[in-house]
C-alpha cells in the first residue's frame, strides 16, 4: 500500500511539474533569455523607441496610432526599435525574428483585464540593420508571411533612407487596410495583397508600355522591308570552297584566374515559427 | 615567371614556345593586287561602237552602232552622241543578260508587292517601261589571303563551394596561320552606280562568264568604267581581309570567348579582271527624291530602297496600339480576375 501510494505521489509530482513549468512566472525564463521583461507593457503603450531615434512628437503620435489601431480590432499592434537584439541571440538562426517573438510574447499586452494573443509586431534593430514583422493568433489569418512582405515592401525605402517614423505611420496604415479586409471577409492571405495607386500605375504603364512597343516593332519592321539596299563587308560569297588551309595552329595556356564571390543568403525569410515561449508566429524577417 | 604587377604565373616554357611561335611565321600584311586588267580594242570592234555622253551625269555609254538612245539610263536626262567610240579598256569578260526586260518590269512589280507602308500611287507614277537595261564596269578581283592571327581566348568554369561561387578562367594565347582563297570578288568600276546599290544586287555567277564580244551589247548599253582597278581595291581589300580573318577565327573553338589581338592578312597572286555585269536600271523620282532600282540580269535578284508614306506609317502604329492595348488590357484583367497577381 505505502509503494502504491509513493507512486502515486510520484506520478502527481511529475504530472504537476510538467503542468506547472511552462506557466512558471517569466522571472526564471527571463533569466534564462538574459533580457528583462519590457517595461511599461502594458495596453498604454505599444511602441518603442529603445534607440531614440524618433522625436517626441513623432512618437506619441505613432503610439497613438497604434494603441487606436489594437483597439479597434481587439489586437495588439506592436514597433519597437532597439540598437541591437541581446548578445544571446547573436547565436540563434534568426536572432531579429527571434527577438521580436520572445518580446511580443513576454509584453503580456492585455485588453480589458484578459491577455491578449493576438497581434503583429514590427521590430527594427540598427546596428545590422535588420527587421521582423511577425503576427500571432486570429491576426496570422490576417495577416500571412506574404503579407508581411508585402507590408515591408511598402516601408522598405523609407527604412533605407533612415525615415523611421514615416515607415512606422505606413506600417500602421498597412496593418488597418489589411485587417479591415479580414473584418469584411476577403482577407489578404495566400499571395493576395492590397493593391495601391502605384500598383494601378505600374499595370497601366506595362499595358501601355507593351502596346507602344509592339507598335513601334510592327512599324519598323514594316519599314524594313522597304529597305534592300545594303553596304557588304566581306566576301563570304566568294570564298574557293574547301581553300582554308591552316599552316600553324597552336593554343598556348597561359594562367588561370579565379574569383570568389560569396553568396549572400537570401536577405529575407518567411513563414512560420514558434517563439521560446511556445507561441505560434507567421512572418518575414531579413535586412534593409 | 611572375608578373610583378599582377602576381601572375607564367611558365618559362609556355613563353618560350610563344616566342618562337611569333618569329617563325609571321605574315607582314601587304595588299596589293595586279591591276592591269582589260586589252586594247581590236578596229573591227570600235567601228561597231557609238559612244554617247550624258552632260548631266558625266557617264559615257556605249551602245552597239545599230542602238540610237535619247536618254541616259542613269539619270534619265537627254544623251548626245560622241564622235565615233571613245577608248578605254576591252572588257575581259561579260556576262550576257539571261533576263528580259519583261522579266525586269516582273520583277519591279514583285518588289512593290507586299510593301505595306508603300505610297500607293508610287507604283502608278513611276515609268516601268523606261527600264533600260545596261551592262555595268566591274573590276573582278582573285586572289589567295596568307594570314596570320593572335586571339587571346578564355575557358570559364564556374562552381558552388561552400557560400561562395567560384569561377576559373583559363587564359590562351591562339596562333593560327595559313591560306584561303577567293574568285571573282566584283566590284563596281562605276561612280554613277551607287556601291552599297550594286553590292546588294549580288552575287554573280561569274563561272558563266563569257569572252566579251561587242555583239552582246547589243539592245543594250555599257558603261566604261570610271574608277580604276586600284581605287577600286581598297574596298576588295576590305572585304577580303573582313572574310578571311573571320573564317581564321572560326577555326579557334572550344573556348568560352575569342577576342582577336593582331592580325596581318597579305594578299599572294591577286588578279583582277574587267567585266561587263548585266543589270536593269530604272530611275524614278518621288516627291522630289530620287530613287534607283536595279535588278541582277543574271539572277533576277531586285534591289532598290522604296519610299515610306508617312500617313499609313502612323496608321499602322496607332491600329497596332489599339490592338495590341487591347488584348494586353484583357490579358490583364483576366490575370486580376483570377488573383493571378
Amino acid at each position: 500500500m505505502k509503494k502504491r501510494i509513493f507512486y502515486m505521489v510520484i506520478a502527481l509530482m511529475l504530472t504537476v511539474i510538467t503542468v506547472a513549468v511552462p506557466c512558471l512566472p517569466a522571472k526564471a525564463e527571463e533569466e534564462e533569455l538574459g533580457w528583462s521583461r519590457v517595461e511599461g507593457a502594458t495596453d498604454t503603450q505599444k511602441f518603442y523607441d529603445y534607440a531614440d531615434e524618433i522625436y517626441d512628437e513623432s512618437e506619441k503620435e505613432i503610439n497613438d496610432k497604434l494603441m487606436a489601431l489594437s483597439k479597434k480590432y481587439n489586437i495588439d499592434v506592436v514597433g519597437v526599435i532597439c540598437d541591437d537584439y541581446p548578445a544571446e541571440y547573436a547565436a540563434k538562426g534568426d536572432p531579429i525574428r527571434e527577438f521580436a517573438m520572445d518580446f511580443y510574447a513576454y509584453a503580456d499586452y492585455y485588453h480589458e483585464g484578459q491577455f491578449c494573443y493576438d497581434g503583429i509586431i514590427f521590430m527594427l534593430t540598427l546596428r545590422d540593420r535588420s527587421y521582423a514583422l511577425v503576427s500571432t493568433g486570429f491576426v496570422e489569418g490576417a495577416i500571412d508571411s506574404e503579407g508581411t512582405e508585402y507590408i515591408f515592401g511598402q516601408v522598405r525605402e523609407d527604412l533605407s533612407e533612415d525615415y523611421f517614423a514615416t515607415a512606422f505611420r505606413e506600417y500602421a496604415n498597412q496593418v488597418d487596410v489589411f485587417m479591415e479586409a479580414y473584418e469584411k471577409g476577403e482577407p489578404y492571405i495566400n499571395g493576395k495583397v492590397p493593391r495601391t495607386t502605384g500598383d494601378w500605375i505600374l499595370y497601366i504603364g506595362i499595358v501601355v508600355g507593351l502596346a507602344l512597343l509592339i507598335a513601334f516593332i510592327r512599324v519598323s519592321s514594316l519599314k524594313a522591308d522597304l529597305k534592300s539596299v545594303a553596304k557588304k563587308t566581306t566576301a563570304t560569297d566568294y570564298i574557293v570552297p574547301g581553300s582554308l588551309s591552316l599552316r600553324k595552329e597552336k593554343d598556348y595556356f597561359l594562367y588561370r584566374t579565379t574569383t570568389r564571390v560569396k553568396i549572400e543568403s537570401s536577405s529575407s525569410s518567411s513563414g512560420r515559427s514558434s517563439s521560446s515561449s511556445g507561441r505560434s508566429f507567421s512572418g518575414s524577417s531579413g535586412h534593409f | 615567371m611572375k608578373c610583378p604587377f599582377c602576381d601572375t604565373e607564367f611558365e618559362m616554357e609556355t613563353l618560350k614556345d610563344m616566342d618562337e611561335a611569333i618569329s617563325e611565321d609571321t605574315v607582314t600584311e601587304d595588299l596589293s593586287w595586279d591591276t592591269n586588267a582589260g586589252s586594247e580594242w581590236s578596229d573591227d570592234e570600235l567601228s561597231g561602237l557609238t559612244s554617247y555622253e550624258c552632260k548631266s551625269c558625266g557617264a559615257k555609254i556605249t551602245f552597239d552602232s545599230n542602238t540610237t538612245a535619247s536618254s541616259c539610263p542613269f539619270c534619265d536626262n537627254p544623251i548626245v552622241m560622241t564622235a565615233g567610240f571613245v577608248g578605254g579598256l576591252r572588257p575581259d569578260l561579260i556576262i550576257p543578260f539571261k533576263l528580259d526586260k519583261k522579266a525586269a518590269k516582273e520583277g519591279f512589280e514583285k518588289h512593290l508587292m507586299g510593301k505595306k507602308l508603300l505610297p500607293p500611287v508610287f507604283k502608278t507614277q513611276n515609268h516601268i517601261d523606261e527600264i533600260k537595261g545596261v551592262y555595268v564596269p566591274f573590276w573582278i578581283y582573285d586572289s589567295d589571303s596568307d594570314a596570320s592571327m593572335e586571339f587571346d581566348a578564355t575557358k570559364t568554369r564556374s562552381y558552388r563551394s561552400g557560400n561562395y561561387r567560384i569561377t576559373d578562367t583559363d587564359h590562351y594565347r591562339v596562333y593560327r596561320s595559313g591560306t584561303m582563297s577567293f574568285q571573282n570578288i566584283p566590284v563596281d568600276a562605276s561612280q554613277k552606280m551607287d556601291d552599297d546599290l550594286m553590292d546588294s544586287v549580288e552575287p554573280f555567277d561569274i563561272d558563266q562568264k563569257v569572252d566579251f564580244q561587242s555583239a552582246y551589247l547589243a539592245g543594250f548599253c555599257a558603261d566604261k568604267y570610271d574608277v580604276s582597278a586600284q581605287e577600286c581595291s581598297e574596298r576588295a581589300n576590305l572585304r577580303v581581309k573582313n572574310s578571311t580573318e573571320a573564317a581564321f577565327k572560326e577555326t579557334v573553338t572550344g573556348y568560352t570567348s575569342v577576342v582577336t589581338r593582331n592580325s596581318n592578312v597579305s594578299l599572294q597572286n591577286g588578279k583582277t579582271r574587267y567585266a561587263l555585269l548585266p543589270l536593269w536600271i530604272l530611275n524614278t523620282t518621288w516627291n522630289g527624291e530620287k530613287f534607283r532600282f536595279a535588278m541582277n540580269g543574271q539572277t533576277g535578284k531586285f534591289v532598290g530602297n522604296l519610299p515610306c508614306d508617312k500617313g499609313l506609317y502612323w496608321k499602322y502604329f496607332f491600329t497596332t496600339l489599339l490592338i495590341s492595348g487591347g488584348i494586353l488590357t484583357g490579358i490583364l484583367v483576366l490575370l486580376l480576375v483570377f488573383n493571378i497577381i
